[in-house]
C-alpha cells in the first residue's frame, strides 16, 4: 500500500471562507489528477517547519473540478504549528509533500439514514460525505453548529447544495441557538450518527446516543487530537523479545519512546482511532484512551494502542 | 441468536415484542420485567401469517434505540427478521428466539450448492458428495452458513 509513500503538490489556490479559516486546494504538479478519495478521508501534510517536519493531518474533500484536493485549516490559538504554519507560511504555488489519502471515517453501508452534527471546523470531514451520499441519492441531514452566521464556514455553499438537508445553530448574535444531543432521539431506526467537533462535543453527544439506546455499531465520530489527560503519570515497558526496559514519561506517548528507540512500529492516525500502532500485552494493567477498540478488546488486556493508551506501573510487551 | 432471554437488554428506551402463538410464552418474562421498569413497549402476538400486513409500517414508525425481540416458530422468525432489517433494524436492535426445529441454509464449499440443516453438526453435500462440517460461520448477503470440509 502507500504507507510510507508521500505525493508532491502544488498549492493551486487559497480562499479565506471566515476570519480564522483558509481553504486550500492542491493540485498534482503535472497536468494529471490527485488520488480520488472516499467520504470522510483525510491525508497527512508534511510541514517543513525549521525545527523538523511537523505531521498534521486534515479531512479532505473537493468543492472545485474533479482531481483536485481540498482541505481547510482553521487557525488554533494556541496552535500547535500545523495551522499557524498553513495560515503564515503556505503561498499560492508553494510545493508541498502530503500522504495519500486515507480513511478512519467512513460511511456505513448499512444505514437507512445519516445524520452529521458538526462543531465549527468539525464540517470538513461531512463535505466530503455528503457529496457521496447525494450521488448516491442516499438520505442524510447535517446538524452544523458556529458561532455565527459569518464564523460559519461553506455556509453558502451547503444552503444552496443541499436545500432542505442543513440545520444551523449559530450560538451568538440576536436569537443564540445551540446544538443540542437531544436531536438524537428522534432519528427513525437504522440512522448512523456522525460526530466531529471538540474533544467536549464528541464527548457529549457520544454519551447521550448511548444513553439514548443506540448500539454503538450506528455511531461513529473523528477526533482532531488525542483526548487531554489530566492526571497522565510516567510508566515503564520490557519489550519481551529483547528484554529492553523503557520509561515512559508523563508528556510522552508509548508510540513515541518506542520510535525512538529504534523499534518501527506503524502508525497512522497517532489519536486513538485507526488502530494502526496496537501492541501486544503480556503482561501488566493498561489505562485504554483509544476509541478503536471494542470494549471485549480492552478488558482482555492483551493489546493496547501504543499512541493514546498508558500501563499502569509496568507493562511487559510482545514485541 | 438470543443471548440471554431471561433479562432484558439494557439501555434501551422502548421494546417491541413479536411472537407467534408458540413463541409468546418465552417472551412474557422479558415483558413483565419491561412493565415493572416502566420501559414503554409494544407486544404483538400473530395468529396466523395473513395478519402480519402491517410490520412494515410498524418497524418502520421505531426510533433509534428501539429493541426487538421476535419469538416464534423457524418460519415466523426468518419472515419478521427480514422485515425488521429492510425496515432498518440491524443485529444489533435485534434478538432471535426459535422455537422447534431450526431451519438453516448450508452452502458447500466445493460446490456452492445450498442444503437445509437443523441441528445436524455433519451432513453430506447433495450435490456433490462432500462431507461438511456445518459451520457457525453465517454470510448475510447469502443468508446462510458455511459448510466447511473436514479435515481427519
Amino acid at each position: 500500500m502507500h504507507r510510507n509513500s508521500t505525493l508532491d503538490i502544488r498549492i493551486k489556490s487559497i480562499k479565506q471562507e471566515t476570519a480564522t479559516i483558509k481553504r486550500f486546494t492542491l493540485q498534482a504538479l503535472n497536468e494529471s489528477k490527485l488520488p480520488p478519495f472516499s467520504g470522510g478521508s483525510h491525508i497527512t501534510t508534511y510541514l517543513p517547519e525549521k525545527s523538523g517536519t511537523l505531521e498534521r493531518s486534515y479531512s479532505v474533500f473537493n468543492l472545485s473540478e474533479p482531481g483536485l484536493i481540498e482541505v481547510a485549516v482553521r487557525l488554533a490559538e494556541p496552535s500547535t504549528g500545523g495551522s499557524e504554519y498553513w495560515h503564515h507560511y503556505v503561498s499560492e504555488g508553494d510545493v508541498l509533500k502530503v500522504s495519500y489519502p486515507k480513511n478512519h471515517f467512513s460511511l456505513s453501508f448499512q444505514a437507512k439514514h445519516h445524520v452529521f452534527y458538526a462543531a465549527g471546523i468539525g464540517i470538513t470531514p461531512f463535505l466530503s460525505m455528503m457529496a457521496e451520499l447525494a450521488e448516491e441519492n442516499q438520505s442524510f441531514e447535517l446538524h452544523y453548529a458556529a458561532k455565527s452566521k459569518e464564523q460559519c464556514a461553506f455556509f453558502d455553499y451547503l444552503i444552496q447544495t443541499y436545500p432542505g438537508q442543513c440545520h444551523f445553530y449559530f450560538s451568538e448574535g440576536e436569537k443564540p441557538d445551540r446544538l443540542s444531543p437531544n436531536l438524537l432521539t428522534d432519528h427513525r431506526i437504522g440512522t448512523h450518527v456522525y460526530f466531529c467537533g471538540p474533544e467536549k462535543m464528541i464527548n457529549e453527544f457520544t454519551s447521550a446516543a448511548k444513553s439514548y439506546g443506540y448500539p454503538a455499531f450506528n455511531v461513529h465520530y473523528e477526533r482532531f487530537s488525542p483526548p487531554v489527560l489530566k492526571d497522565s503519570v510516567p510508566f515503564a515497558v520490557t519489550l519481551k523479545q529483547s528484554g529492553k526496559h523503557l520509561n515512559v514519561p508523563a508528556d510522552q506517548s508509548l508510540l513515541d519512546v518506542l520510535r525512538e528507540n529504534g523499534i518501527d512500529i506503524p502508525y497512522s492516525c497517532r489519536v486513538g482511532g485507526c488502530g494502526t500502532c496496537e501492541v501486544k500485552v503480556a503482561e501488566g494493567e493498561i489505562n485504554h484512551y483509544d476509541s478503536f477498540l471494542t470494549e471485549k478488546q480492552q478488558s482482555s488486556n492483551q493489546m493496547m494502542l501504543s499512541c493514546v493508551s498508558r500501563g499502569k506501573g509496568n507493562l511487559v510487551l510482545d514485541i | 441468536m438470543i443471548q440471554d432471554h431471561s433479562s432484558l437488554i439494557e439501555g434501551k428506551r422502548k421494546f417491541l415484542f413479536c411472537a407467534d402463538p408458540e413463541g409468546a410464552r418465552s417472551l412474557y418474562i422479558l415483558v413483565r420485567q419491561a412493565m415493572d421498569e416502566n420501559v414503554p413497549f409494544d407486544f404483538q402476538i400473530f395468529l396466523e401469517e395473513s395478519e402480519e400486513g402491517f410490520v412494515d409500517e410498524w418497524f418502520s414508525q421505531q426510533k433509534m434505540g428501539a429493541y426487538l425481540y421476535i419469538s416464534g416458530k423457524t418460519d415466523f422468525v426468518k419472515r419478521i427478521q427480514g422485515e425488521a432489517i429492510k425496515a432498518g433494524f440491524s443485529e444489533h436492535d435485534l434478538q432471535l428466539l426459535t422455537i422447534g426445529p431450526v431451519k438453516k441454509r448450508l452452502v458447500c464449499c466445493t460446490c456452492h450448492a445450498e442444503s437445509e440443516v437443523s441441528e445436524q453438526t455433519h451432513i453430506i453435500c447433495a450435490y456433490c458428495g462432500q462431507e461438511l462440517e456445518v459451520s457457525d460461520h453465517y454470510s448475510r448477503r447469502l443468508d446462510a452458513y458455511l459448510g466447511y470440509v473436514n479435515i481427519k
